[in-house]
């Protein structure tokens, strides 16, 4: 017969903080600490030091203060007169809006490669293959200055634009192709309901924005329909309707007129000029990244076994409606993950801008400021932490939405 | 019912039919083609516009590639070249410029005696990599190699003395002895503490003075001998830079006179073409002048929209809104200017057919009695040709016109200017055919002619570019010499020096201790003046700043002398400095160095963010985090300008090795994810298993987890790889010239300015080369392992 003895107490040994794997842990984590907070600290006061060796000191006045030099490329007014702060926000918004364009443009590139390289058709699977190897394979920057290389030196002169001269605008009088940049028309609103021709636009969004929240009504009450009754009403042209009418019933009002470039003297004037530098790096973003969106579509789309599409056959769909319903939505739980994540490159990515002189933020408060004010901790710190907010801020929104599409298992 | 059919039915057949050969349509190619190619609308579609595609490429690149010019000094040799065999400057590629420059490419400034050096490192590089990549097919004891490699690389590539690498690799033999005697005792976490110390003592403490040990015992050994050598080097060195000279001068007098051939073939091949010039210039100001009669004509016919839309005169209505008005004006204005235009364009079209263009008869007399040209069909066009004043007279009646057109003039009279420009311009048009056509003609008569003189320039480049091939082996040499004997002085001077510098430390030391001890003792640690607090006075400054000399002194002589020791008492290869390096081998080198070094790191970052000790794991996220979320230039900008800040007073270090720290960081984040995924494959089972077997937790990673982890992930860390040696040409902003850099550098010359497609060309096919083989082991790899793995 056994008896039931208590284990022995055994008290608290310093020894344990070592052997004993219930107190290890903690024993680690306080050396961790301790030897993070030492390395912190010896890098600081290192920092510290050197900085008063060269009699600088730590601080971001030099935000505020004029900036002194001009930026070829802004979205928001900006003169030399401005501070380093607005000159860092123009450089924000330029890379913002290279990134932006870049994953529009890689996006359909991508996807149509993708698809293109599951084609039957040999010739066209073989032309997207080396399309993607061939980016896929060599420097993002050597193709970047290669494109600007072609813009500069393959393009017209601007002064063979004029009556008499070798080169002429394409579609119709309306895009001028040149050695310094692309020339396109522009839409002016003449009239506007409002003073600045910002708040115009932006009224055309808010109307636009209106439109597609009813479009989504449309979407939803067929949807309903087809729950009730099995038949889905065709709504194509009531969405088309709403989504076009509003918006051009008000630029009609407001008097929105293209405005063509038109050459003047040494330069074209009116129009939108895209300069050399936006379009080589607005390509060769998108080309190189759209060579990656198309191995993840192409690998997205293998990743669906046959059965699906079989089964889906077998139950009478139609292949278009296989497609949207059964092979995409799988397909794009695959997807998006590993296209966000090109998307991130992408953006990290524009800061090759500084090949092509592209005033991105890197060139404007990595660059210019910093060389003027002589602030490199500080600016690299700010340059740093923009770069690091956007890239959590776009995976942040990336782990919400594989939360939201994630397979529900057991 | 079966019954009845069988009686009905009037023939059966009994045997079965033989096989058929298909129709040609469903067999073979043809099958193929339809099946894949055009099998419906759409298909057909793509297959077109791809064809189309891949035809205006190729007929864009294959001429351009292949009728090339590979033997030329420069671009403007190249063109040269190009000319006298009918192309524009765009139609043929300048190889020239690879073959004159691809060594550097590929090598940087690295010195040509020593490429045997980097060569070897990356041959041993791979016999490092296989008992990683095929442990099944090597000896186990191979794997003490790929250890010893990174040692042995870096020896390689940057020389000096053998006991370097040496002494850093018994630091990590220290640090394993002291893991394993200490962890018998008091256990892992304080053993893995005390092997860090340990090894980091042995590097930061010892090296050093054992290192200038030897140096100084082997260099005392040496000094006489080598002070001897140098004293005959400077003796003999001159005499042999003089006999360089001469042979250098030879070289080029023979470049020279190849120089004058070529020149002469070019010439003759000139005084052929002649008469195609002469024809030449009679067309380009005609062509210019027909460009400029368009001009004016659709000048006019902007001018006939502007009056028709306006009915006449461009005026607004007397109520009109401000805004017509303006409309109004500028239309008027437009209008205006375009009736200028077309009268100005009319006197330029005028002036370069009255200036620049001669009589047919000129013509005539040139082909026939200046040239001796006897083909009768080329007389026959030369009599179609019509005068100067047929062209001129109507031109000069509508210029008259023109400038008589006012915006009240009416559209039908604009019209009739217009239609007797375009009569002109029809007549100038044919005049300009014809024109060409002799030219044609001429070409085709003097093709024969040209055969020889065009062979002849071609062998005479390829003798050139040989006579030049040899005259930079010279000058290499007499480079080297030169460099030697200037070396050679300094470092005789230095020696000379040696003594009197050693026998001052003494006294310098001496300064030193006793300047500091004047100071108060609160200052003592200060490293620049401008530390002082802002009372300090005059006198403390004064103080504060001798003593930093009398410091700065003491450690610069103590460094010159450390540093003649170890020229004199290094036994080993020649040191290359790291600014020689660049290309390719810079990129491989970054590369190569980046994934090896961020291998152990990016290992226990992984752990770490799997490990379940918060601090530990938190401090892993936030790493990598921030490593990823930052741009790779961003991190060799701040390797570049602040790495300096963050480390102790006084460090300053080689550019090359700043960018390979900062890209081993930004390495091993990324592999560090890698290696997660690997964790990730792997099932709990295995964890459970080891634990089971009570195996620690390092016994347990090191034996069963990080064994087949590693594996999965081997082809993750190839595509980093591919990644990062992509990634390394970003290393010329902040200047090292990697490939990208040298391509700069090249168009930097006066030879090869304007070059840029040969070299894009060049550089992104071996990039091209190295990751998509690379990309297609790595596939491979993948495949192999998921066999492996069912």
């Amino acid at each position: 017969m056994t008896t039931l003895i208590d284990p022995p107490k055994i008290s608290f040994r310093l020894s344990q903080l070592i052997y004993d794997t219930r107190y290890r842990s903690i024993t680690i984590q306080v050396i961790a600490s301790i030897l993070l907070i030492a390395g912190i600290y010896w890098l600081v006061n290192n920092t510290i030091q050197n900085l008063a060796a060269l009699g600088k000191d730590f601080d971001f006045g030099f935000l505020t203060q004029p900036a002194g030099y001009d930026i070829n490329q802004r979205l928001i007014g900006y003169t030399s007169q401005s501070s380093h702060g607005m000159a860092a926000l123009v450089g924000i918004l330029n890379t913002l809006l290279v990134a932006f364009l870049g994953c529009l443009l890689a996006t359909v590139l991508g996807v149509t490669a993708g698809v293109l390289r599951l084609s039957n058709n040999w010739v066209v699977s073989r032309l997207m293959a080396v399309y993607v190897e061939g980016f896929r394979n060599v420097p993002l920057l050597l193709w970047i200055i290669a494109i600007m290389a072609l813009m500069t030196e393959g393009m017209s002169r601007i002064r063979e634009f004029r009556v008499g001269g070798d080169a002429g605008m394409i579609l119709n009088d309306s895009v001028a192709v040149t050695n310094r940049g692309i020339y396109i028309p522009s839409v002016i609103l003449e009239n506007g309901f409002m003073t600045s021709s910002a708040m115009n636009w932006l009224v055309l969004l808010v109307i636009l924005m209106i439109s597609l929240f009813f479009v989504r009504g449309v979407r939803k009450r067929s949807d309903s329909v087809q729950e009730d009754t099995g038949v889905r009403p065709t709504t194509w042209y009531k969405q088309l309707i709403i989504l076009v009418i509003p918006v051009g019933l008000v630029m009609v009002l407001m008097g929105a007129e293209l405005q063509y470039p038109e050459l003047r003297g040494f330069n074209f004037s009116d129009g939108i000029h895209l300069r050399n530098s936006l379009i080589a790096l607005w390509l060769a973003l998108s080309l190189y990244t759209g060579a990656f969106i198309a191995e993840i579509v192409r690998a997205g789309i293998l990743a669906i076994s046959k059965g699906q599409s079989e089964a889906a056959f077998a139950l009478g769909l139609r292949p278009n409606r296989t497609t949207s319903l059964v092979i995409l939505p799988q397909a794009m739980r695959v997807i998006i993950p590993p296209l966000i994540s090109q998307y991130l490159n992408l953006t990290k990515n524009s800061s090759l801008a500084i090949a092509v002189g592209y005033m991105d933020v890197r060139s404007t408060l990595g660059g210019i400021t910093i060389n003027q004010t002589g602030r490199e901790l500080e600016g690299m710190l700010l340059l740093g932490a923009f770069y690091l907010v956007l890239s959590l801020t776009i995976s942040g929104a990336m782990n919400v939405y594989n939360n939201r599409t994630q397979l529900q298992e057991r | 019912m079966s019954d009845t059919h069988a009686q009905t039915v009037s023939y059966v057949r009994e045997t079965m039919i033989d096989e058929q050969v298909p129709p040609v349509a469903e067999a073979g190619v043809i099958k193929w083609v339809r099946a894949n190619l055009f099998s419906g609308w759409l298909n057909i579609f793509l297959t077109v516009i791809s064809l189309y595609v891949v035809y205006l490429a190729l007929s864009l690149v294959l001429p351009w590639a292949f009728g090339g010019v590979w033997n030329a000094g420069s671009l403007t040799e190249c063109r040269e070249v190009l000319f006298s065999f009918y192309k524009s400057s765009h139609g043929g590629a300048c190889w020239a410029v690879i073959e004159d420059r691809w060594l550097q490419i590929m090598f940087g400034f690295y010195p040509p005696e020593l490429y045997w050096r980097p060569i070897s490192a990356f041959a041993l590089f791979f016999v490092a990599l296989a008992p990683v990549l095929f442990a099944e097919k090597v000896p186990n004891q191979l794997i003490w190699f790929s250890f010893a490699y990174p040692f042995i690389a870096t020896w390689l590539i940057w020389g000096g003395a053998f006991w370097v690498p040496v002494l850093v690799a018994i630091g990590f033999v220290i640090g394993a002895l002291v893991l394993k005697g200490l962890g018998k005792i008091v256990g892992p976490v304080v053993a893995n503490l005390g092997a860090v110390v340990a090894a980091l003592f042995w590097w930061g403490a010892i090296i050093g003075p054992i290192n200038d040990g030897l140096n100084q015992m082997i260099g005392a050994g040496r000094l006489e001998s080598t002070l001897a050598r140098l004293q005959e080097e400077v003796d003999r060195l001159p005499r042999e830079v003089i006999a360089m000279e001469k042979i250098s001068d030879e070289k080029a007098v023979g470049i020279a006179a190849a120089l004058d051939v070529k020149n002469g073939l070019l010439q003759a091949m000139l005084d052929i073409r002649i008469e195609e010039f002469s024809i030449g210039s009679q067309i380009e100001p005609k062509e210019i002048a027909l460009r400029r009669l368009v001009g004016a004509e659709e000048s006019l016919e902007n001018l006939v929209a502007i009056l028709n839309e306006w009915d006449g005169d461009p005026t607004p209505a007397t109520d009109a809104p401000q805004a017509d008005v303006s409309k109004a004006q500028y239309a008027s204005d437009r209008a205006t200017g375009l009736i200028q235009d077309a009268s100005n364009l009319l006197g330029d079209a005028i002036a370069d057919i009255e200036n620049d263009t001669v009589e047919p008869s000129v013509v005539f007399t040139n082909m026939v009695t200046a040239a001796g040209i006897a083909d009768p069909l080329i007389l026959t066009d030369v009599d179609v040709l019509v005068s100067k004043a047929t062209l001129i007279d109507p031109l000069t009646v509508l210029q008259v016109r023109s400038t008589g057109i006012t915006l009240q003039s009416s559209v039908d009279e604009i019209g009739s200017v217009r239609a007797e420009i375009v009569a002109v311009i029809v007549s100038l048009d044919a005049d300009i055919a014809i024109l060409n056509g002799i030219q044609d003609r001429i070409v085709v008569s003097i093709e024969d002619g040209l055969v020889e003189p065009q062979a002849a320039l071609l062998r005479q480049m390829a003798r050139l570019s040989a006579l030049r091939d040899d005259a930079s082996v010279v000058a290499q040499d007499s480079f080297r010499i030169s460099s030697a004997q200037s070396d050679g002085r300094n470092f005789l001077s230095s020696l000379m020096s040696l003594p009197d510098q050693e026998a001052s430390l003494n006294d310098l030391q001496e300064r030193t201790v006793s300047l500091r001890d004047a100071l108060p003792r609160n200052q003592r640690g200060l490293i620049a003046v401008s530390q002082l607090p802002a009372d300090a006075n005059n006198d403390e400054e004064a103080a504060l700043s001798s003593y930093l000399d009398a410091k700065n002194d003491e450690l610069s002589t103590q460094a010159s002398i450390s540093a003649t020791y170890a020229e004199l008492g290094s036994v080993g290869l020649r040191p290359v400095d790291s600014r020689k390096i660049g290309g390719f081998m810079l990129a491989l080198i970054i590369g190569i160095a980046g994934i090896v070094l961020s291998l152990p790191l990016g290992i226990l970052l992984a752990l770490g963010r799997q490990s379940h000790l918060f601090i530990v794991n938190k401090i892993c996220v936030t790493f990598i985090e921030v490593i990823r979320g930052v741009p790779l230039i961003v991190w060799l900008f701040t390797g570049s300008l602040l790495l300096n800040y963050f480390l102790p007073p006084g460090t300053n270090f080689d550019l090359l090795l700043r960018v390979i720290i900062m890209v081993t960081l930004f390495a091993a984040a990324y592999i560090a994810e890698v290696i997660r995924g690997g964790l990730a494959a792997l099932s709990t089972g295995q964890y459970e298993g080891a634990d089971s077997l009570g195996l620690s937790y390092w016994q347990s990673m090191q034996l069963i987890v990080l064994p087949q982890a590693m594996k999965i992930s081997i082809p993750g860390i190839v595509n980093t790889f591919i990644g990062l040696f992509k990634d390394t040409v970003l290393v010329v902003f902040i200047g090292l010239s990697d490939p990208i850099g040298f391509s700069n550098l090249i168009r930097a010359d006066t030879d090869w300015n304007g070059i840029y497609w040969e070299l894009f060309v060049f550089i992104g096919a071996l990039f091209f080369l190295f990751c998509f083989s690379m990309g297609r082991y790595s596939l491979y790899l993948e495949k192999k392992l998921q066999r492996e793995h069912r």
